[in-house]
């Protein structure tokens, strides 16, 4: 293989490691701190891209501008949902949770088929398909490398949006509440901290940065009522890899994923790529089981949680 | 005490009876016939639109009096998944006691909801899975009468041979063929399709992949096919993943005459999401457009009916692909089938399925009504069936192929 193509390949597994992490770090949080698996979260990702299908088809406004609308209205569904689905299942035994997530993500899915067809809706933006041209590289000996405009936005936003929200739990206030709520919910509740609120933000939060990934994966892909099917699986996938709960890790994770893939499905064949970054997935897990970043017993406490 | 209890039991007892007495009673004077389709699920889009021929089909011969003073009611069941085909197939025939289904779609759903019809002996017709594993189990009471993948694939084959190669100034065997396939059991099955063909022709094929249609990223193999330079790409792909891949490859400069199929490059979505790029590309399969001036005098008059009723309720659309076969297949079964058997006893539509033989533009659509006998490696397969070869043209799908009833010319 020559070094353009090499080049063409990472950059290609990294960018789509970029949308991959994006759609991801809501679900780890979700995840992290509630210990709630959200099998429904493919579902507000759909919901966010057909709102900004919507925006553009009506009002003609571009994605990237439609995120300011879209990102507020996913954090009012994402409180809505809180309030009416989940709050009720928090402590409740682990299956409760999942017939009520699992539930909640067939009804979104056959109201959004009822109200808005099976129809596969796009948005084709004028400059999203002539790709930015890098190179040719004389002197490193590599040709052009092409790169998709919406592909690079997305992961630069994908970065950029995971550091300031590492950030904000780094630092903020509410950024520590929710990691002492994630780290030990009995003493945080002893230490005055009303969870009950704080879980609600988290959720929002969570389906909030879903709705970003949306928007900005619009451009990029077709909309239906099962779009989320497409992506959920590979979310859980880098969830647990990454570490549940880790932010780095959804990235790191996401972009380990997405250069698996590439190298994979040109090295070995296309439908092969699952099974291997499955392989990766289980060989990774019987060494490290919390993940690449989550804490040690990380695992274990969502587990205790649950059963009591 | 008992008293209310009488009359509580009294109601329900009535209430009861007035349900299965209408049923009964109805049962009497109408063929009740079962249809399965996907009318949510991942195929619905699809599902539905074939259904909307079947539907129509039904309209027009209740219209036209029914069959043999009779008229049509359908007993719809939906199918999003192979398990649920199954199981519906299963209620219609136990509680609905329905003995002729019109079905399925998709090849996988198709591949379940038969397998509960023939174990029951009840008549199924397949209007849309084209999958060649539907007729290759030597079932009896199955009968498709679209065309088959395998069909189709020869018909995409064979037209390159004659028409494409010319057209690009070339030899046949000269040609740099690429094939690529979704690994489900449309795409698989096409793509065996083809490679036999191909073979058969003695074309030269520099690239043959699959892949899952379910991939959010297919520069991996787009890069392989840009290495091979193929001249013409044969894609088996549906929907969503042919406008991923076109998207992507042209981001990635791939450039190259792509003929897939009507589950693909031949949807309607696809020039929505592609707009100027969609120009050019191929697609077998279903007829996206008939021109009826050349079909026979009766198939030319339902066909224009259909089209007509169709616009009327779809905003003056005109019919999806997957509406013509909906409506072919229940026209067959409606105009030559249930009449000549005169009942829906299934033994009896099967004698009378077997005993057809009309001539291609004599059935309808620009078909004709010829099933392959039991025995046969495709029993049940209608052999007069026949693919047709689309084109996009100036935003809209033109049909090229074949000459008989093509609306434009190949560009």
């Amino acid at each position: 293989m020559d070094l353009s193509l090499f080049v063409q390949l990472l950059i290609s597994g990294i960018l789509i490691g970029g949308i991959y992490a994006l759609a991801s770090i809501g679900l780890t949080l979700i995840f992290g701190v509630m210990k709630i698996v959200n099998f429904a979260h493919g579902e507000f990702l759909m919901l966010a891209m057909y709102l900004t299908f919507w925006l553009f088809h009506y009002f003609g406004l571009d994605p990237y501008l439609s995120i300011f609308i879209v990102t507020p209205l996913l954090f009012m569904i994402g409180i809505v949902t809180y309030q009416l689905f989940i709050r009720k299942t928090i402590g409740a035994p682990i299956l409760t949770q999942i017939f009520v997530t699992l539930g909640l993500s067939m009804v979104i899915q056959n109201l959004v088929l009822l109200f808005w067809s099976a129809d596969f809706r796009t948005v084709s933006l004028g400059y999203a398909s002539t790709p930015i041209v890098f190179g040719p590289y004389q002197s490193l000996n590599v040709g052009e490398i092409l790169v998709n405009p919406p592909r690079l936005i997305a992961f630069v936003l994908a970065i950029s949006l995971s550091l300031v929200f590492y950030l904000f739990l780094k630092y903020s206030y509410t950024g520590k509440v929710i990691r002492a709520t994630s780290q030990d919910r009995s003493a945080a509740l002893l230490m005055g901290i009303n969870i009950e609120k704080f879980y609600r933000l988290t959720f929002a939060i969570g389906i909030l940065l879903v709705g970003i990934a949306g928007a900005l994966m619009m451009p990029i892909y077709t909309v239906h009522p099962f779009v989320g099917f497409d992506f959920v699986l590979v979310m859980f996938v880098i969830v647990v890899l990454g570490g549940m709960g880790s932010i780095v890790g959804a990235m790191i994770g996401g972009i380990f994923i997405g250069i698996v893939e590439i190298f994979s499905s040109f090295l070995i064949s296309p439908d092969s790529k699952q099974a291997i970054y499955f392989l990766v997935f289980i060989a990774v897990l019987v060494i490290r089981p919390s993940g690449l970043f989550g804490l040690k017993g990380e695992e274990e406490l969502a587990h205790i949680e649950t059963i009591d | 005490m008992r008293k209310t209890f009488i009359v509580k039991f009294l109601i329900a007892f009535l209430f009861v009876f007035f349900l299965t007495g209408q049923v009964v009673f109805a049962g009497e004077n109408v063929w009740r016939i079962g249809t399965i389709y996907p009318l949510t699920g991942p195929n619905a889009k699809n599902g539905i639109k074939n259904f909307d021929g079947v539907k129509i089909a039904t309209e027009m011969i209740n219209e036209a009096g029914g069959v043999l003073g009779k008229k049509v009611v359908l007993v719809s069941a939906d199918a999003p998944d192979p398990q649920a085909a199954a199981s519906e197939a299963n209620r219609l025939i136990t509680n609905e006691r329905i003995t002729a289904i019109i079905g399925t779609q998709s090849s996988s759903l198709s591949m379940a909801a038969t397998v509960v019809a023939e174990k029951n002996k009840v008549f199924y017709i397949e209007t849309e899975g084209v999958s060649g594993l539907i007729t290759a189990r030597g079932f009896k009471y199955l009968f498709r009468t679209t065309f088959s993948g395998g069909m189709m694939a020869t018909q995409m084959v064979d037209y390159i041979a004659e028409f494409l190669a010319p057209k690009l100034g070339k030899n046949a065997k000269d040609l740099r063929l690429a094939i690529i396939h979704e690994d489900g059991g449309f795409g698989t099955s096409t793509g065996k399709g083809l490679q036999a063909r191909v073979k058969a022709l003695g074309l030269n094929v520099v690239s043959s992949k699959s892949y899952s249609a379910k991939s959010a990223d297919l520069s991996g193999l787009i890069l392989k096919l840009k290495q091979a330079k193929p001249d013409i790409l044969l894609a088996a792909q549906y929907i969503n993943d042919s406008i991923l891949f076109h998207r992507q490859a042209k981001e990635l400069r791939f450039k190259t005459l792509v003929f897939g199929t009507t589950a693909g490059q031949g949807n309607p979505d696809f020039v929505k999401a592609l707009g100027k790029d969609a120009d050019g590309v191929l697609a077998g399969g279903i007829p996206a457009e008939i021109s009826i001036k050349r079909l026979g005098a009766q198939p030319n008059k339902d066909a224009a009916e259909f089209i007509q009723r169709y616009k009327k309720t779809h905003r003056g659309e005109y019919p999806n692909p997957t509406s013509f076969v909906g409506f072919g297949g229940a026209w067959i079964f409606y105009k030559f089938i249930l009449p000549n058997a005169g009942t829906l006893v299934p033994d009896k539509l099967r004698a009378a399925a077997l005993s057809l033989d009309i001539k291609p533009g004599h059935g309808a659509l620009n078909w004709g009504v010829k099933f392959a006998k039991p025995g046969a490696r495709n029993a049940g397969q209608n052999l007069y069936a026949s693919a047709g070869i689309n084109q996009w043209q100036d935003g809209h799908l033109k049909l090229i192929y074949p000459r008989e009833i093509a609306t434009a010319d190949l560009r």
